[in-house]
């Protein structure tokens, strides 16, 4: 029984927070519930924001990522679980074994929700057990068990053994697979079997501490503060649901999906296709969005969402016939589609049931799988290398045989599973050239160059490397002046900008964002939930302030501007179709940087001004960078 | 008479019946577990199933009950407990054949479907696909919902 520290004040807590925070401490053994510390709740939120100000506070810089001293801060925000609607999503903050910098990770499912209603705003998991654990919540109840006769087992298989433990299907429980045990910079935590915290390797944070898994009942509530203005809020959003469903963006997500996505970024060019040397894949009919909805055999939705885009899918043909799997996504279906050469979409299926049960992130394994296969066709890799698979673009055989050896570990699989940046640097002979990554993680499904210089630009600032989940440009800019970088950074900190409050909330941005909502919602959501008068200008201050705070912890890790870049490859100018012989410079990058850096209060080096962080409320950050500044912090490891 | 009718075939598991009940009837909260309508789920394979109040002919529930503390409203035909009489026996739960009563056992309450006096939440906030004629909940003739549901017959 976690041992109350201090008496939690109710009276004065707002509507939508629990007010307590779960303390687990896997070395001591030892459990504990805290009050939420409101004052920075005030200036954070929760979820992105506020898991990062715990990260600060508690990880000092030069942590090792994968050692006890390293800290998963795992939860939600004050809209979660209410009817604000989408906002079964949970952010898992901590410090990435891929990148060695802040790495924010999130998931949907049901499994968000349930850490809520369990009672907690967040967990921090800190420390390392001696022995294979995993964690039990079920409401006040939380435990430490044993998991020894779950270590070494494929996730799916642990989810269903730990729900019949908990003796309840409704409990909710997160795991790690195989590659999450052996510390892989790919693991992901997956949870109610489709839905995961994917990327920069949080599986590996928690296989380093030895917690296979963890297993939540919660049956408590979350209380409005405003119940009135929420319900006009329900009424709007459920109005624009139902506009949306009539045509446009929104039925068409509803139907398709995300894999409907491949269809727009293979019409743009910015496709990845073989390890992303092209944009187009001339086969990409048979893996797009409408080939992917005769896969599709029934639509889900996450926990309060009436915009369910999970849809469950069924291989029919060949060798895989049968198999079923929540999913795949876009990415996936890019990543190990048209990116490794493959147009049957079975295969993709199969991919990604695979990876889940192993552990593997699809978008990191599948960027990284492409590699291989271009190292192996120019002949940097041998097929004495690759255990005498032949790795060849279109070879879906020896693609399952090589994640098999990734999430063991096995041969070449005990580098590879380092991810795509560590295994190019240890290949060498110049296999950098076309490790397509930035800061040590993977790009997800979207190729940039001048195609998209939005993208490129996107991924040079994501704090936690190339992603696509900061700022999604792929249609909007299409209305900016194609092949040039105009106007790229006010638009991409636009887009970066529209997210912030919902990830900080915390909510799924895809119905948000198909609705068009702003910061106007955002802050009549978040008011109506607290009680606490937010404005237009509440939300805007909010994003600048976490913008500026998640970049003082990289430059606190020794990150810098030079970290701020692109894979070689994607300065090479186009070789084919719409704007072939173009090239995206790395001239054309910096002018997006300085251009990006200004608007945010940056100096030119990408540093938040002490006028800046003065601004948006983080004095004690702002005499924290003047310290690091003034002792010229070493560079970061690796 | 209308009814609340449901079809499990496009329901999407996303209990958006569950957060807007539980919300109308408890001032502002949402919590599954105190809402009259529930969803039954198989994950791993997308299977979703709502669990709502058939508003019976002659309701078991109200047969069930050792201590006549349960009558059906003349109207609506849905179960209404009466507090000073009921025990929490819970007869009533093991007595609906649907398993549409519900008990919290933390706050010791019965959880019974009162169709939000004849324009039910649930419905107005389930919304259906683009590509499917309709949602999974619905509120009207049964004769009218068969229709809806198996458009060929």
């Amino acid at each position: 029984m976690p041992s109350q520290k201090k008496k939690i004040r109710t009276h004065r807590r707002p509507g939508g927070y629990t007010g307590k925070v779960l303390r687990v401490n896997l070395t001591e053994k030892k459990i504990d519930v805290e009050e939420m510390d409101w004052e920075s709740a005030r200036l954070f939120i929760g979820g992105r924001g506020l898991f990062a100000k715990v990260l600060f506070d508690e990880v000092p810089p030069g942590t090792d990522p994968l050692g006890p001293a390293n800290k998963v801060i795992l939860g939600t925000g004050p809209a979660t679980g209410t009817p604000v609607f989408g906002t079964s999503r949970a952010v898992l903050v901590t410090k990435s074994p891929a990148t060695n910098l802040f790495l924010d990770s999130y998931s949907g499912g049901n499994f968000p929700v349930e850490t809520k209603y369990a009672g907690y705003d967040y967990m921090v998991i800190e420390g390392r057990a001696d022995r294979p654990s995993y964690l039990w919540i079920h409401d006040d109840k939380v435990e430490i068990r044993d998991a020894s006769h779950l270590w070494g087992k494929l996730a799916y298989a642990t989810e269903s053994l730990l729900k019949k433990e908990a003796g309840n299907e409704k409990a909710c429980v997160a795991v790690i697979g195989p590659a999450g045990e052996r510390l892989s910079n790919l693991a992901i935590v997956q949870n109610e079997y489709y839905h995961e915290f994917g990327r920069g390797g949080p599986g590996a944070v928690l296989g380093s501490k030895n917690l296979k898994a963890i297993v939540v009942r919660g049956t408590q509530g979350v209380k409005t503060a405003r119940p009135q203005e929420m319900l006009n809020y329900m009424n709007m959003f459920d109005e624009k649901v139902q506009a949306g469903i009539k045509a446009g963006p929104l039925a068409e997500r509803m139907k398709f999906g995300t894999p409907l996505t491949l269809n727009f970024t293979n019409a743009f060019g910015i496709c990845p296709t073989m390890n992303f040397k092209y944009g187009e894949y001339a086969n990409a009919s048979k893996i797009d969005g409408h080939a992917f909805r005769e896969k599709v055999v029934s639509d889900t939705a996450c926990y309060g969402c009436t915009i369910g885009c999970t849809k469950h899918t069924r291989a029919q043909f060949g060798p895989y016939a049968g198999v079923m799997v929540g999913g795949p996504e876009y990415e996936t279906n890019s990543l190990f589609g048209s990116n490794l050469g493959n147009d049957n979409l079975d295969n993709v299926i199969y991919a990604n049931v695979l990876c889940d049960d192993l552990g593997l992130d699809t978008v990191g394994t599948g960027n990284l799988v492409g590699w291989v296969i271009e190292c192996y066709e120019r002949g940097l890799l041998s097929k004495k290398n690759v255990d005498g698979l032949d790795l060849r673009f279109g070879n879906f055989e020896a693609v399952v045989k090589l994640l098999h050896m990734i999430a063991y570990r096995e041969g070449i699989g005990d580098i590879l599973a380092k991810g795509v940046k560590q295994a190019s640097q240890e290949i060498g002979k110049g296999s950098d050239e076309f490790s397509m990554h930035t800061k040590g993680l993977e790009y997800p499904g979207y190729r940039p160059g001048i195609r998209s210089p939005a993208f490129g630009l996107a991924y040079a600032i994501a704090e936690r490397g190339a992603c696509h989940r900061r700022a999604w440009p792929v249609i909007a800019e299409q209305t900016l002046d194609p092949l040039t970088i105009k106007g790229r950074a006010p638009f991409v900190k636009k887009l970066y900008d529209q997210r912030i409050p919902w990830h900080c909330f915390s909510a799924c941005d895809i119905p948000m964002l198909f609705l068009g909502f702003g910061h106007a919602e955002a802050a009549q959501a978040l008011s109506a939930v607290t009680g606490w008068d937010f404005t237009v200008e509440d939300m805007q201050n909010l994003c600048e302030r976490v913008a500026s705070f998640i970049r003082v912890f990289n430059i606190r890790e020794g990150a810098s501007r030079a970290d701020d870049t692109l894979a070689p490859r994607s300065f090479q100018p186009e070789e084919v179709g719409k704007g072939a012989g173009k090239a995206l410079t790395r001239e054309m990058l910096d002018t997006m940087l300085d251009e990006y850096y200004a608007l945010r209060g940056w100096t030119k080096e990408g540093i938040p001004t002490q006028e800046t962080l003065q601004k948006f409320g983080l004095p004690d950050i702002a005499q924290e960078l003047a310290k690091i500044g003034s002792q010229e912090s070493g560079r970061r490891g690796k | 008479m209308k009814k609340l009718v449901s079809d499990s075939k496009v329901c999407t598991g996303c209990r958006t019946c569950a957060v807007v009940c539980s919300f109308a009837h408890f001032e502002g909260e949402t919590n599954p577990q105190k809402a009259s309508i529930r969803v039954t789920q198989e994950l791993l394979h997308g299977l979703s199933k709502p669990v709502v109040c058939r508003q019976c002919e002659k309701p078991k529930c109200v047969q069930s009950c050792p201590e006549e503390a349960i009558h059906q409203d003349p109207v609506l035909k849905v179960p209404v407990i009466d507090p000073a009489k009921c025990n929490l026996c819970l007869a009533c739960l093991k007595g609906c054949p649907f398993g549409a009563i519900f008990y919290n056992e933390q706050e010791k309450i019965l959880l019974v479907c009162d169709l939000c006096s004849g324009d039910p939440m649930c419905v107005k906030f389930c919304r259906h696909y683009p590509h499917q004629t309709h949602a999974a909940l619905g509120y009207m003739e049964p004769k009218e919902w068969s229709k809806i549901i198996h458009p060929q017959e």
